[in-house]
Order: C-alpha cells, then sequence, then structure tokens
C-alpha cells in the first residue's frame, strides 16, 4: 500500500525517534533506497559509532564458523555502552555474503552467545558476494564519525579488490589496524588507504599454520616499513616468524613494540639498546623475540662482560635518573626474548644501583643537554627536581661537573 | 457539526476526584467535535497546557465553542483521543537517560494501529504535535519494525521513497523551479561541448 507522504517528509523528532528502533540491516538497505536518506543519516548519524570493524574471506574458526568456501565475513562492533538498551543483543554484529549460483545471500547475524542469536538473511538475485560486500562496505563507511578504534584484516586472496572499490581514493582515519595471516603485498594494499597522521599502532599476526592454503613463509615487511604509515605509529606488534622481517633500526623510533625475529644477532641489541639511550621517553618498551641466536655468548658479554646476570641496567647518558633495563627471558615456550624498558633510577635495589656501569658520555654532553632543558622550562625552574646520580662507580670527572652545575642551580653555591 | 462518540469514557469514581470528571470538547480541523476526560488530556503535554490556560469551568466547556485543534483531521484525532483515553491516568515517560528506551507495542495500541500506512503517519505527526510522549513511542517503533527484512525496493514501495534517478531529477527540477535560467545555461554548456569547445566562457 503506498502512503499519501514519504517517511522523508517525516518531522524531525519521529524521524530520529524511528531511527533509533531501526536494526542495523534495516538503516543500511535504507540507505541503498536514495540519495535524500544517505543525507539525512549522514547529517543525524543515527546508528552508534563503530569502534571496530575487520572483514576475511577465509575459514578460520577463530573468526567465524563458516561451512561455505567463498565468502566475505564482516564483524562489525558498536559503541553502545551508553544505549544497550536499545542494543540487547549486543554490540558485535556479523555479517556474510555468501556467493550462490545465481546471486548472492547475505545473513546478518548479532548474538550474545550460542543459545540467544538473532539472525536474519535476504538473497540478493543475480548480484556478486564481493560486489555486495563492497558497496555495504561503502556506505557504511561513507556513514561514519572518523577516526575509528580499530580496524582488522583477517587476510585473503581477493579481498583488497573489494576494500578497494569502497574506498575508492579516499583516505581512512584510526588508530589502529591489526593483519592477520596477510602476506606483505595485501598489508600493502590496504595500509595506503590509511591517514598517516591518525594511525598510532600497527600490528601484525600470524596464528595459523597455514595461510590461503600456503605453508606459513617467514615473513618480510621491509616494504611495510618504508611506508609513511609505519614511521607515524608509535606502537607495533608482530608475532610473524622471520628470517628478515625488517632492519632493526626500523623499530626503534617506536614507543611500544613487539617483534619475533626468527634469528638475530648482536646488532639487533646493539641498535636497540643505542635506541633506548638515546631516547627521551619514560614509557618506551619493546620486546625483541627470536628463536636462533648463534651470537648469544657474545651478546651477554657485550651487555656485562661479567657474565653473571640476565638484567642488565644501563643510565640514559642525558638523564642519568632514567634507567634502561634490558632483560634475557628464556620462555621455553620455543622462542626467547630480549626486554627493553625504562624505568626511574628510585625503583631499582641498592645492589644494582651500585653496579650501573660508568655513563658513557662527557659532563659536556650532559650539561649541554640540561642547559637546553632549563632554557626551555625557564618557568618552572621552582618545581624541577632533578637528582643527582650515586657516586660510587661513575667517572669521576663528569659527575663532579654535574654536581658543581646543580649545586649552583639550585642551592646557589659556589 | 457532528459529535463523534468514538472515545468512550470510562471514569473510576473512587479514583479521579470530583473536580477531574470534566469533559472537554476538540474540534478536529474538518469540523467533527470529540469530548475527552481532563484525565485523558493529561497524556498530552500540548492539550493539557492548552485546557491549563484557558481555567474553562464545567459550564464553560459546556457553553463555549469547541477548542479547534487545526492540523489534525477527525479519522487521525479520534485515534488519538482513543489512545488517551485507553492511557489516561498511566505515567508519562520521561527519557532522562536512565530509563530503558525498549519499547513494547501493546495488544490495544497494535490494533489501534492496525491501519493503512498513510494514516500512521499523520498518527505520528499528531503524537508529535500534541505532545504525547507514549504514543509517539510505539507509532515509531511500528514504523522501525516496518522496515525489517525488506530489501531497499521494498523499502521504496513501503516508505515511498524514490530511487536514487527519482530522487536527482526532483532535486533537478527543485533547482530549476528556483531559477529557470539554469536549464538554459545547462543546455548551452552541453552544446559548446559537443561542437570541442574547452571553455564555456
Amino acid at each position: 500500500m503506498r502512503l499519501q507522504v514519504s517517511l522523508l517528509d517525516m518531522p524531525e523528532l519521529p524521524m530520529s525517534i524511528i531511527m533509533d528502533y531501526c536494526d542495523f540491516p534495516a538503516i543500511l538497505n535504507l540507505l541503498k533506497t536514495c540519495h535524500s536518506f544517505r543525507d539525512y543519516i549522514k547529517t543525524h548519524k543515527p546508528l552508534p559509532q563503530i569502534t571496530q570493524i575487520g572483514f576475511s574471506n577465509q575459514r578460520n574458526q577463530y573468526i567465524c564458523n563458516v561451512s561455505r568456501t567463498e565468502h566475505v565475513f564482516v564483524m562489525i562492533v558498536f559503541d553502545i555502552w551508553h544505549d544497550y538498551c536499545l542494543h540487547p543483543m549486543g554490540g558485535m554484529f556479523k555479517m556474510y555474503y555468501y556467493k550462490m549460483a545465481n546471486g548472492c545471500e547475505v545473513v546478518w547475524e548479532r548474538s550474545v552467545d550460542l543459545d540467544t542469536k538473532e539472525e536474519r538473511k535476504i538473497f540478493l538475485e543475480n548480484e556478486d558476494f564481493i560486489e555486495a560486500f563492497s558497496r555495504d562496505l561503502k556506505i557504511i563507511l561513507e556513514i561514519q564519525k572518523f577516526p575509528i578504534k580499530d580496524f582488522t584484516f583477517w587476510g585473503g586472496p581477493g579481498l583488497s579488490g573489494g576494500f578497494h572499490k569502497a574506498m575508492q581514493s579516499n583516505i581512512f582515519q584510526a588508530h589502529r589496524i591489526s593483519f592477520r595471516n596477510s602476506h606483505q603485498h595485501e598489508i600493502m594494499e590496504y595500509l595506503q588507504h590509511f591517514c598517516p597522521k591518525t594511525l598510532e599502532a600497527i600490528y601484525i599476526n600470524c596464528h595459523d599454520d597455514v595461510i590461503n592454503g600456503v605453508k606459513k613463509p617467514w615473513m618480510t615487511i621491509s616494504e611495510v616499513t618504508k611506508s609513511e604509515q609505519w614511521k607515524g605509529a608509535m606502537r607495533v606488534g608482530m608475532t610473524i616468524p622471520g628470517p628478515y622481517l625488517a632492519p632493526i633500526e626500523d623499530f626503534g623510533h617506536l614507543e611500544k613494540g613487539y617483534v619475533n625475529y626468527r634469528r638475530i644477532g648482536l646488532e639487533h641489541v646493539k641498535v636497540m639498546k643505542e635506541a633506548f639511550l638515546s631516547s627521551n621517553s619514560l614509557t618506551k618498551s619493546f620486546c625483541l623475540m627470536f628463536y636462533e641466536c648463534p651470537d648469544q655468548e657474545e651478546i651477554k658479554r657485550f651487555l656485562d662482560p661479567t657474565l653473571q646476570k640476565d638484567r642488565y641496567l644501563y643510565r640514559r647518558p642525558h638523564h642519568p635518573c632514567q634507567i634502561v633495563s634490558i632483560q634475557f627471558m628464556d620462555t621455553n615456550g620455543g622462542y626467547k626474548q630480549f626486554e627493553f624498558s625504562v624505568m626511574d633510577i628510585k625503583n631499582i635495589t641498592e645492589p644494582e644501583r651500585r653496579s650501573l656501569p660508568p655513563i658513557e658520555v662527557d659532563a659536556n654532553r650532559i650539561l649541554r643537554g640540561l642547559m637546553e632543558e632549563l632554557e626551555d622550562d625557564s618557568g618552572k625552574l621552582e618545581e624541577k627536581k632533578i637528582e643527582t646520580p650515586p657516586s660510587t662507580t661513575e667517572n669521576p670527572s663528569c659527575l663532579s661537573s654535574v654536581n658543581r652545575f646543580f649545586s649552583r642551580l639550585f642551592y646557589g653555591k659556589q | 457539526m457532528s459529535v463523534e462518540n468514538a472515545p468512550v469514557v470510562d471514569v473510576d469514581e473512587a479514583a479521579i476526584p470530583v473536580e477531574k470528571k470534566m469533559y472537554y470538547r476538540f474540534e478536529s480541523n474538518d469540523k467533527k467535535e470529540f469530548r475527552v476526560s481532563e484525565l485523558a488530556i493529561q497524556q498530552s503535554e500540548t492539550l493539557n497546557r492548552l485546557v491549563e490556560a484557558m481555567g474553562y469551568t464545567s459550564e464553560d466547556v459546556e457553553n463555549k465553542p469547541a477548542i479547534a485543534i487545526e492540523n489534525i483531521d477527525g479519522k487521525t484525532l479520534k485515534l488519538v483521543f482513543q489512545w488517551c483515553e485507553h492511557h489516561k491516568g498511566e505515567a508519562i515517560p520521561v527519557d532522562d537517560g536512565s530509563v530503558p528506551k525498549i519499547v513494547e507495542i501493546p495488544e490495544f495500541d497494535a490494533k489501534l494501529m492496525d491501519i493503512d500506512n498513510g494514516l500512521l503517519f499523520k498518527l505520528i505527526w499528531a503524537a508529535d504535535y500534541l505532545n504525547i510522549v507514549q504514543l509517539l513511542n510505539v507509532s515509531c517503533k511500528k514504523v522501525a519494525n516496518m522496515a525489517q527484512g525488506k530489501t531497499p525496493a521494498q523499502l521504496r514501495r513501503v516508505y515511498l521513497l524514490p530511487s536514487d534517478e527519482e530522487d536527482e531529477a526532483a532535486k533537478r527540477a527543485a533547482q530549476e523551479a528556483q531559477d529557470p535560467r539554469a536549464r538554459e545555461v545547462e543546455e548551452e554548456f552541453e552544446e559548446r561541448k559537443r561542437q570541442g569547445g574547452n571553455s564555456f566562457f
């Protein structure tokens, strides 16, 4: 039965209430009806914000239990904590696009647990399943507020084409991207669509032994680390073991990271140690995991010539109160790791403090650094407290200069 | 002027104070008259304020002309007052963010709203205009439920939405109506393009 008036003629308040009561598949289909409706949704955005979106065309028991081989799976998580009563079936929404002989079947599913599931199906005649996925994704992204918190690709050949079509030339803003079971070329295809300025973290993980029917390769990400997105990200994690992931220097800028090399040498530890000593960050941490290390004894000797410890502590040359910790751990799980972190000198034990190696720079460098900092913060001198380092094992000439400087500065002593 | 008997008033003598037993008279834009109890009127914030401001006595209600509601026709107003009489005395939901927004459509409301979509839309307009919160909620919920499981083509039919092409054509027509010269300019531009001109100017 036709109406005399369109839904679009509805006053603002009723329209907003109607949209509140429409579920996600209904809004998705309403968006496909006409320009005017898309404009309305874009202006008023009745959908809750998406915090996480991910898709895949792999069969993977960890993600979804899909029996049919040719499909695209999309998972969306809405930010509904403030409006939970409107979404009693939970914030997670799953969509499946199945290839059929004469079209495509789309299944929307929302479930709190295995017993409570809400499912809707729709058959699209003569529609290609990748096309249908691409069109829906485009619509979903068009009405979202950016940046989105988390974007995940579970990999799978042929899917990036659908993503390109949805994205067109648009640049996507997300805080975090995760790639699972993806090859470098797939990662690069997706990464180009993401804004380097908003991207904070990149995670590349590989859980399955077989990717796309091929045994898991020892991956490289040397192209990925050249991208602007990588250089802008402050947190990176990857569990892909590889003989040559990327040069270790490419990880030095990270605020937080973990990486799994197939094999490491002395150079890996040297580079990361220098990156930690020269950084200003108090929260920097990095976990260098590996399976093989022919230079293990050489590394230990480099870190501690006495070969008595598994935890090595160093003062930062330009911040003597900040300690860089390097800890060796054998997890007995097939891999070992060096864990790099930063801590305040107050948080180490007295014996550890006494055994700190001498600072490896001259006093002039320390003074220059301090003077620069003090010039920057000249208005805050009263609040600034800088501890003098203990004087047991340090280079005496260096520390006496520092102490004299502090005394003059804070106490007016000559 | 005809008097509609539709709102059958069931007054609970014990529960309602004597001064609340007044029935107001309202008139729709097609001159149909309704008698509505004061308690039922409280469901509508707009009407409640109106009668309070008027300060009618029982004699005034009978002797003065019916209160005209000019934006709503008799068919719609009959549904509105039927709903108000049925739900009179019920608490009016307040949207303070803490009250769950889950709305169940009661059996009476479902039957009342078993009407064609055009009338349902008018009922929503009336509920919005008269500020009847719960009627607005249930009627909007009913309209939202109509979208479930429908394809875009079915949704266009149900909600009378245009297709993309119709939408664009309507926008063009509206633009042209605003500026008759626009069409001529566009045709001129197309003609120059056909002739191979690189620049319009």
